[in-house]
């Protein structure tokens, strides 16, 4: 009953609480509900209240701050359809979401928006998110002490060739850029959730299907189904991470767009750019309202073309596709890895799924092959009544009370005990040797 | 079904009226037969309906336009408007056509064009929800002068599908809070109306499923094609348009504008059409640099936009699939109580049948019994009968017997692990 009391409480406790009024399915409730759900949101959209969010910026240092909805799309340049993705009273699935100026994640408990400055987190009291925090800041502060490190490796590298560069950058992988370090510790947090989740399932499961194998009774049943219930639930939201990374990975325009430390600089350079050029400012301005698409990075290369050498245009345009072709490789490669252990996760959870299919295809075996058992008992028990009666119907013939010169015989007693006897055995072994030979007797 | 049938015609009338009844609910039935000579009164009076306008500054009125008249005010073909009939149930569409998009989600039947929404006016909680949310919206981005960066046939767009999920969200939230107590009690008390309530509950989640799969593949299918996507920027298209024409007049050249206007009454104009012509008409006009620049701005242009209604898909699409994905385990969980209680009768019936094996060797005993004073009852003469202590042992030696007999059945099942107990 626990487990039903926890399915039941994500749903709203105004609409429990309305549907427990109502007997019986009517379109009404569907008509009601509605009204209920908008009425929420247009309480929250009316009040227009303030939220609380912990911020944690590229120092490490975190602050709780206050603000409303207007404020918090400014400031990252969000729709307000994203913001409602981490709003806690819906239950929305995980997503990771690329924007213009921030990549908004929303993965199991934690729900953030992450910029190329800071992150945004929703506040709660909630151990995972205040882990997170924690986990981040530490991670920071590691990192900025080697980045300091990697830049003194830098300016020294730079005075050779260019190769030790790239071996350099190769050789320490710990140097990412802000929002992806921020979505690391996010998707690594989101893995190991799910993964201990899946694991406390595991263990036990087992010795429940192991209890209800030896014995087959209502309360193991019972705890096999709300096992089951509580297997479909994990396995749904593992696969919803699973399928949004891989979604990720496998649209290179979305994973361009989350790279937002370059986007930045190349707006600042593009800004600085602006002064030569008045044609730049409009491409600036659809810059600004609507997210660049990859597409429409070409123009853009071919605007430089013609306005600068072409020496010069080569030179930027070779070193952007190249740093474009890397950079989607760096994102790719934090995503690979924890696709392959949300994947495992779900392997792990696919397996379990079978094992308790297996375990109630061999429960069902087990009791139709003790019913076979029970049937053929059955069967050479009515055979010898039947034997049995056949018998008594010769002793009742004969018992009988009509006088004949038959029962003044001295030896007549015995000669019809003889002969039944016989008669009997043979019929009940005619009847085993067919059971054998039709094979209804596998034992 | 109904767009096969054309329903206006005399001829079909039977047939649609004997189709509906088949497969129809008694309710609906009655509503067919109510609703079906008004809409040959409407047929032949060409009656108005009652509209509800909205506009961008979040105005709402109360029209009464006929069919005719909506027809040319949105430039929308018959069969377009037949998706808002209420009489017909339409499946959930969104179409994108020249001047305006046609939506029919859930309860909510509107056309968007640049300007306005025309809403179907109905009774509904969720019509009525939607107009005023809507004007609310409106307003309030008008006051406060808030830069959304939609358009506003994408705002409308968004408030449609956002209170079509909410309604599927909750539809399915209360078909959960359902399906769940039934099930308990189905598992503790397996009867014939326990099994009818989830034989019931079962064709309401197909149905639901069917609805929600229906919207889930509409936006699928949008999201899929990027020329219907940008086919939807009415906006744009309108600001094209007045650019075209104030270029026409700078050219003087009328008749060419009569004619493209001809075309583009008669039929959409898809946006390769609009971009080549554009572009050769420019070519004319001005020189070739400047030509390509705004070729190249119009491309850039395209691609951000049709990236903004993809994201705006996209959202509630995400919603649409999580409601999917909750009546998928919702299935799956009625599948896995109706494979437990299968498992459970099976345990039963084992039961029943040990039971039984039990009376069948108490019967074979007594039949034993039986037999041998039916054989002491005969008629025959022997010495046996001449003693009278053969009475007691025959009885004694008969009763120890049978009861050795069936001890030994019990034991020999035990032996063979057919009782579990």
């Amino acid at each position: 009953m626990s487990e039903l009391k926890e399915r039941l409480l994500p749903p709203r406790p105004a609409s429990a609480i309305n549907l427990r009024g109502d007997a019986g399915s009517r379109p009404s409730p569907s008509g009601r509900q509605p009204l209920l759900g908008v009425d929420v949101l247009g309480l929250k959209k009316r009040g227009q209240g303030l939220k609380s969010w912990i911020r944690v910026d590229t120092s490490a240092n975190s602050q709780v701050i206050e603000v409303d909805k207007f404020t918090m799309m400014r400031r990252c340049d969000l729709p307000a359809r994203d913001l409602r993705l981490l709003d806690p009273l819906f239950v929305y699935p995980s997503t990771i979401l690329g924007r213009e100026k921030a990549i908004v994640v929303n993965l199991e408990q934690i729900r953030c928006i992450i910029t190329a400055d800071e992150v945004l987190l929703l506040n709660s009291l909630d151990n995972y998110v205040l882990r997170y925090v924690v986990e981040l800041q530490q991670r920071l502060k590691a990192s900025s002490v080697t980045e300091v490190w990697n830049q003194d490796s830098l300016e020294l590298s730079r005075r050779r060739s260019r190769s030790l560069d790239n071996v350099l950058q190769n050789s320490s992988p710990d140097y990412l850029p802000f929002e992806f370090r921020a979505l690391e510790v996010a998707l690594e947090a989101a893995c190991t959730f799910l993964d201990s989740q899946a694991s406390e399932l595991e263990i036990e499961a087992y010795p429940l299907l192991d209890e209800l194998t030896s014995k087959i009774s209502t309360l193991n049943l019972e705890r096999a189904r709300r096992l089951k219930s509580r297997l479909v639930a994990l396995t749904r939201r593992v696969q919803k991470v699973r399928d949004e990374i891989e979604q990720l990975m496998d649209d290179d325009g979305d994973m361009a767009e989350m790279y937002l430390t370059e986007k930045k600089k190349r707006m600042e350079g593009s800004l600085y750019g602006d002064q030569s050029l008045p044609v730049y400012r409009t491409n600036d301005c659809f810059s600004l309202s609507a997210p660049v698409s990859p597409v429409s990075s070409p123009p853009e290369s071919r605007r430089l073309e013609k306005s600068l050498s072409i020496v010069r245009s080569r030179h930027d345009s070779a070193r952007s596709s190249e740093d474009a072709t890397e950079n989607i490789e760096e994102l790719e490669m934090l995503l690979e890895a924890y696709f392959v252990v949300i994947d495992s996760t779900l392997n792990k959870l696919t397996s379990l799924k079978e094992y308790i299919d297996d375990t109630e295809d061999f429960i069902n075996i087990q009791l139709d092959n003790v019913r076979n058992q029970l049937i053929q008992f059955e069967l050479l028990l009515t055979t010898a009544t039947f034997v049995v009666a056949i018998f008594g119907v010769v002793a009742g013939i004969f018992g009988m009370n009509f006088e004949i010169d038959f029962f003044e015989k001295p030896g007549a007693f015995k000669w019809v005990l003889a002969i039944t006897g016989v008669c009997g055995l043979v019929v009940f072994l005619a009847f085993l040797w067919y059971y054998k030979r039709r094979r209804l007797m596998p034992l | 079904m109904g767009e096969q049938l054309d329903p206006f015609s005399a001829s079909n009338l039977p047939d649609f009226i004997s189709s509906q009844k088949i497969g129809r609910p008694v309710n609906f039935e009655g509503q067919t037969n109510r609703g079906h000579p008004f809409s040959g009164l409407k047929k032949r009076g060409q009656s108005s309906r009652s509209w509800v306008k909205i506009d961008q500054d979040g105005n709402s009125a109360v029209l009464e336009l006929d069919k005719a008249t909506i027809m040319k005010r949105c430039s929308l073909p018959s069969r377009d408007l037949r998706l808002l009939d209420p009489l017909f149930i339409y499946p959930s569409s969104i179409l994108g056509r020249e001047r305006a998009i046609v939506v029919s989600l859930e309860k909510i039947r509107c056309i968007i064009t640049a300007e306005e929404v025309i809403l179907m006016n109905a009774r509904d909680a969720s019509v009525v929800q939607y107009q005023s949310e809507l004007c609310k919206r409106l307003q309030s981005n008008h006051n406060l002068n808030v830069k959304d960066d939609l358009p506003f046939e994408f705002k409308a767009l968004e408030l449609v599908l956002e209170l079509s999920c909410l309604s599927l969200d909750a539809q399915v939230n209360e078909l959960e809070m359902e399906v769940y107590p039934v099930l308990d009690e189905l598992a503790t008390n397996i009867s014939t109306l326990n099994l009818e309530h989830v034989r019931r509950l079962k064709g309401r989640l197909l149905t639901l499923t069917q609805k929600v799969q229906k919207v889930c593949d509409e936006i699928e299918h949008l999201m899929d094609d990027d020329d219907d996507m940008a086919e939807m920027y009415l906006t744009e298209k309108k600001e094209r348009a007045e650019a075209h024409a104030s270029e026409e007049l700078e050219d003087n050249i009328g008749e060419d504008f009569e004619s493209s206007g001809i075309v583009s009454k008669s039929a959409p104009v898809s946006p390769v059409g609009s971009t080549s012509g554009n572009f050769g008409k420019l070519q004319r006009a001005f020189s070739s640099i400047v030509g390509s620049h705004k070729s190249l701005l119009s491309s850039s242009s395209i691609g951000e936009n049709i990236d903004q209604l993809e994201m705006l898909l996209e959202a509630y699409f995400v919603v649409v699939d999580n409601t999917l994905s909750k009546l998928s385990s919702l299935k799956e969980y009625i599948d896995d109580t109706e494979d437990l209680i299968n498992i459970k009768l099976g345990n039963v019936q084992n039961q029943l049948i040990q039971f039984q094996l039990l009376l069948t060797a108490a019967t074979f005993v007594a039949a034993i019994f039986a037999a041998v004073t039916a054989v002491f009852g005969m008629n025959l003469q022997d010495s046996v009968f001449q003693n009278p202590t053969t009475f007691q042992y025959v009885l004694l030696i008969t009763g120890i017997g049978c009861g050795f007999l069936y001890f030994g059945f019990v034991l020999y099942f035990k032996h063979k692990k057919v009782f579990p107990l």
